[in-house]
């Protein structure tokens, strides 16, 4: 029942044509990385959607799931093409895979240094570098295929017209500051050292500023004790304001 | 749903057998024949003692009468006298594409190998594409009658008629990263020198110095200082008369090419730092550009990042303004962005009241009384990021902190799946109309 659950769940949350997912498995162990991406391929595959996942070396188990697999070196395409059909390509420029050996391990390692060693006659001929993989690829008949598919009129039904894609938030400006506000609030009310050292922040210098101006009916001092209170409390909190870089 | 592996394995094991009892080519003609006769028959046996279901052309082709093509998984050490022996139950990947349950029909499948079934690591492979593809045939035929229950209730939503298709076209992305030391004259100056000794001396020099300087090209602790840096810059203003900073180009990604068609699932490989992220950013419209980059204005200008080529989905550009983006593409990052002092529930709820406004009401096209009320119920009590939850197995840590450096939470692994539920919650509900039926499982 609960494999049911996860699957439809999964099958109703794709709401992106496309889906791209980096790296999904660092931290989860190979049976889980399993389960998602066999839940990802039979959603994919029933909601005519796509997928598109990186992953760290996967077991093969998991790369069997895919339908067909994208090999890149410095930023090349080596191969893309269909999972059945990569090893035989490597292995027509020359490569052996060793016996004891991931595919999907052999692959990554084939445009480094290291691929060197995979070579079935290393005496006559050398290692490929990566341009030289990318332009074999380019030659051979998937790259040819590719290009062709390229050349084709776009096909799938055209995204113009729907509303539902023209929308950014779901929310009106008013809700989403309202939702932002209110977490916020939660965060400032959890965190209890920081909300407990400003407390008494704030006690020290009220009463360092309170006595200051103790016993003191003057005006000015009213402007004075104001000017204080402002001054701290604008720049006191400067430091949590939070400064959002964009990473690359 | 359980009998059906363990029979499965069990013909594996004897179908092995069998073949490898064909398979040896040493003993004498007439011996080999008699044994592979033997085989055959133990192996319909076996079909037949087990209800496999299998068509003509297969019966024929164990009985050698009839060769398969073998289509899927090469497999280049298996020769034609055994190739007849090698079909077995399981679905094609095109056709548990399609959702088949495929029960009738047979499918050629590969790679029982002479030797052993697991001495041969492409044999590993195939055998992982079968035994998944069974399984799956199984839960689709689950999943599809709940699918189409689901239609008669509710109607369909936009989306099912759907089909998605993603182009990159001759995509390429470069980056100026800042040069750390001086070496501009380097590649500028001429050789001056006529003598070709000299000149072949000189440039090894350069060489040298170039690699000396690689060292350079990273900003460390020390180069990237803001007193370095002015320095560096006067230094620069003295010897070339300007304090623009020189930028090298790097190239992280070039020439790519692909098309990415409906209902498939791509794998992307490569080694650490090999643009696997730059590309599927590329694809999501997620890469940093500044096209202009500076105009002159000052002495300095940021570095420049330049996208080139283009990525289409069924004909659209990403750079429509008409569409957001981010509503045809979806990004799941590597790195968790999570709040340490929310819990996870509240995390999940976060994102889905943002992009979902609280309600599980999606762009319904058939509205009845009946729909409405199922839609208030769960709305009330957060029908969905109680699925999501279960779903991705944080049910159970739902009200603890997700934690982070300086507050105890949720273990790692527990964390990335947060972020994973996160993102459905954020993307999910578009089709809420259709839960019904899973609430009453």
């Amino acid at each position: 029942m609960l494999l049911v659950i996860v699957f439809v769940a999964n099958y109703y949350v794709v709401s992106s044509g496309v889906e791209c997912s980096d790296e999904i498995s660092t931290g989860l162990d190979a049976a889980t990385t399993y389960d998602i991406c066999k839940i990802l391929g039979e959603t994919t595959r029933t909601r005519h959607t796509l997928r598109i996942v990186s992953l760290l070396q996967p077991p093969p188990e998991t790369v069997a799931l895919f339908d067909e697999v994208i090999l890149l070196g410095e930023g090349r395409v080596l191969y893309a093409g269909p999972v059945g059909e990569v090893t035989q390509h490597f292995k027509s420029l020359g490569y052996v895979q060793p016996d004891r050996m991931d595919p999907a391990d052999w692959l990554q390692s084939l445009p480094t240094k290291d691929g060197s060693k995979y070579l079935a006659n290393p005496e006559q001929m050398n290692h490929l570098t990566n341009e030289e993989f990318a332009q074999k690829f380019i030659e051979s008949e998937r790259g040819e295929e590719i290009r062709r598919k390229l050349q084709e009129p776009p096909k799938g039904v055209p995204l113009k017209d729907k509303p539902e894609l023209s929308q950014k938030y779901a929310n009106s400006a008013l809700r989403n500051i309202k939702l932002v506000i209110r977490r916020e609030l939660l965060i400032w009310w959890r965190d209890k050292t920081k909300r407990i050292a400003r407390l008494i922040q704030c006690l020290i210098m009220g009463v360092i500023v309170g006595t200051v101006f103790w016993q003191s009916d003057d005006p000015q001092t009213r402007m004075g004790v104001n000017f204080q209170s402002i001054f701290f409390i604008s720049l006191g909190a400067m430091l949590k304001v939070p400064v959002s870089s964009c990473p690359v | 749903m359980d009998e059906k592996p363990i029979a499965e394995v069990t013909i594996t094991a004897d179908a092995a057998a069998a073949s490898a009892a064909i398979g040896n080519d040493d003993s004498s003609g007439d011996d080999h024949q008699q044994s592979k006769e033997l085989a055959i028959q133990t192996l319909l046996e076996i079909i037949d003692s087990n209800d496999i279901q299998i068509d003509d052309q297969l019966r024929r082709a164990i009985l050698g009468q009839e060769t398969f093509e073998t289509p899927f998984i090469p497999d280049d050490d298996v020769d034609d006298d055994n190739d007849t022996l090698q079909q077995r139950t399981a679905t094609r990947p095109t056709e548990r594409h399609l959702g088949r349950t495929g029960s009738s029909s047979i499918r050629r499948t590969p790679s029982l190998s002479r030797r052993s079934l697991l001495t041969k690591r492409e044999s590993i492979w195939g055998f992982f594409v079968r035994k998944h593809s069974t399984e799956l045939a199984e839960v689709s035929a689950i999943e599809k009658e709940i699918i189409c229950e689901m239609k008669e209730k509710f109607g369909e939503t936009w989306f099912d008629n759907m089909s998605f298709e993603c182009r990159v076209m001759d995509g390429s992305y470069s980056v100026e990263v800042p040069l750390y030391e001086e070496n501009g004259d380097d590649g500028e100056q001429p050789l001056e020198n006529e003598d070709v000794e000299l000149q072949e001396e000189q440039r090894r020099k350069r060489r040298r110095s170039s690699v000396n300087n690689q060292n350079h090209h990273i900003p460390t602790v020390t180069n990237a200082g803001t007193i370095y840096n002015f320095l560096s810059s006067i230094k620069r203003f003295l010897s070339t008369g300007s304090c623009q900073q020189p930028y090298e180009t790097k190239v992280i990604m070039k020439d790519v090419n692909l098309v990415f068609e409906e209902g498939k699932m791509y794998l992307i490989l490569g080694a650490p730092g090999c643009g696997k992220s730059t590309l599927l950013k590329m694809i999501a419209g997620r890469l940093p550009e500044s096209g202009s980059g500076g105009s002159g204005k000052g002495c300095r200008r940021g570095p420049r990042k330049i996208i080139g080529g283009k990525v289409e989905v069924n004909g659209v550009n990403s750079k429509d303004s008409d569409i957001v983006w981010s509503n045809v593409v979806s990004y799941v990052d590597q790195i968790e962005r999570l709040h340490g002092y929310l819990t996870v529930k509240e995390t999940v709820d976060f994102a889905f009241d943002c992009c979902w406004g609280g309600t599980h009401r999606g762009p319904f096209v058939q509205s009845s009384p009946d729909a409405e009320a199922l839609l208030q119920e769960i709305d009330k009590e957060r029908w969905l990021v109680d699925l999501i939850m279960r779903a991705v197995g944080i049910k159970r840590v739902a009200d603890t902190y997700v934690g982070n450096e300086r507050v105890r939470g949720v273990s790692g692994g527990e964390k990335k799946r947060v972020s994973v539920a996160e993102m459905l919650a954020a993307k999910a509900c578009k089709f809420v109309g259709v839960f019904f039926r899973v609430c009453c499982l």
